[in-house]
């Protein structure tokens, strides 16, 4: 719980599972662990222009340019806050929404 | 103060009239049993099913205010804490398994969701089986057409078929093939042969194999379509997980089910989902052979399967066949 605020958060969700199936005790892990999915949200939305932060190692923020701004408990919270917030969800089955293809290993630019 | 271990639960669901109560009161009889409490659900304003399975298991409990998964979600876990603080101070029997049964009607999702993320019950009780009574005789012709039986179908972990002595062999292999089409990853039993709980009991492990011996999309007129992946490459865990959340966030409606296996860097996973419900990723113990293939099977309804398989290998930079 967040000393400041009382606000709750917790990594008891079903995304934060890492190979101990559960959101690892240790604090180094878990770090390590939110970090790694920040940043696949972060290339996940970079196209829209919104990133996703760690706050406190407790939840995460969600900002785009205008400073526009939403703080959710997990990732899957991720989604309702585009839509509920940033006037818009993410379809992953849209193809718009698609990454580009990586680059085959030691193939020509 | 011993801690107490979480307390497995079955829940036992089936269209109206599938042969639910008949299933569980001569599995309740069986001598390896062992000590069950059954939690009954009825629609109706004057419940019987519970008068019916009270004789066999004392501690049956009738939620009686409506269908389970709509409405009486609250009573429920309250229902089941109510039973284990009863067990603790001695006012009923000890019980090693709870037995939830529910209405005809019911959407196993809501249930499944009550059960893994209500915060105090996530700690007491875990899930172990969902088995669905399918009718043989009514199964195909009537039942197939209420989104309830798709939704029930899709999420068994094992499917008993009852009545399969009023049906002729070929209308039973043509239901066994439509249940296979709508999951392909239940364990498929006849009810007629009394299965225990111990032969209900799955791993889960076993299911994707089934699943590869199948086109790895297909559609069984009910509009429930399946789609099946395979892939030899370890998958990058924390990417595959902030997927699917957005893919059950956005598409979770229409995803029935959702089972993986998968081969990590770090080990085998097990993935188990039910519409926007997911269970804890389990990991598997034993040692996965090193040419064992991750499988992922997606069970779902006007869902476009040619996509979801596109979106997978285009966020995951993997090649499934």
């Amino acid at each position: 719980m967040c000393g400041l605020c009382g606000i709750f958060g917790t990594d008891d969700h079903w995304s934060a599972a890492g190979f101990e199936t559960r959101a690892s005790a240790d604090p180094v892990l878990r770090r390590r662990d939110r970090t790694a999915r920040i940043a696949v949200v972060n290339r996940m939305l970079a196209r829209r222009r919104i990133q996703l932060s760690d706050w406190q190692g407790q939840s995460y923020i969600l900002r785009n340019l205008t400073g526009r701004q939403a703080i959710v408990s997990n990732v899957t919270e991720v989604w309702a806050a585009l839509e509920a917030e940033f006037g818009g969800g993410f379809d992953p089955l849209d193809p718009a929404n698609f990454p580009e293809a990586l680059p085959e290993p030691g193939a020509q630019s | 103060m011993m801690r107490r271990t979480a307390v497995p639960i079955t829940l036992l669901t089936g269209f109206l009239g599938a042969g639910k109560t008949t299933w569980l009161a001569r599995a309740l009889q069986d001598d390896t049993a062992g000590r069950v409490a059954v939690l009954v659900n009825e629609f109706g304003a004057v419940g019987i099913d519970h008068l019916l399975v009270g004789t066999i298991a004392p501690d049956t409990v009738l939620l009686d205010s409506g269908c389970i998964c709509c409405q009486i979600r609250g009573e429920l876990k309250d229902a089941i804490l109510n039973l284990m603080s009863q067990a603790q101070n001695g006012e009923v029997p000890q019980f090693d398994r709870i037995v939830i049964e529910t209405t005809g009607l019911a959407d196993p999702s809501q249930i499944l969701s009550t059960l893994t993320f209500d915060p105090v019950l996530h700690n007491q009780v875990i899930l172990q089986d969902v088995v669905t009574v399918a009718d043989a005789l009514n199964g195909a012709a009537l039942h197939a057409k209420q989104p309830e039986w798709v939704a029930q179908v899709a999420a068994a972990s094992t499917i008993l078929l009852s009545k399969t002595d009023l049906v002729p062999e070929d209308r039973l292999l043509d239901l066994q093939l439509r249940l296979g089409l709508i999951n392909p990853t239940a364990q498929l039993l006849d009810a007629q042969q009394c299965p225990t709980f111990a032969d209900i009991a799955s791993d889960g492990t076993s299911a994707p194999v089934r699943a590869q011996a199948r086109a790895p999309s297909h559609s069984d007129g009910t509009g429930a379509q399946t789609l099946s992946l395979s892939f030899d490459d370890p998958l990058d865990w924390t990417g595959f997980v902030i997927w699917l959340s957005a893919l059950i966030h956005r598409h979770g409606t229409n995803l029935l089910r959702v089972k993986c296996l998968l081969k990590t860097p770090e080990g085998v996973v097990l993935i188990d989902g039910v519409g926007h419900t997911l269970h804890h990723p389990r990991h598997l113990d034993r040692e996965m052979p090193s040419d064992q293939s991750s499988h992922l099977v997606f069970i779902g309804r006007n869902l476009d399967m040619t996509l979801l398989r596109a979106s997978f290998e285009a966020f995951l930079n993997v090649k499934t066949s």
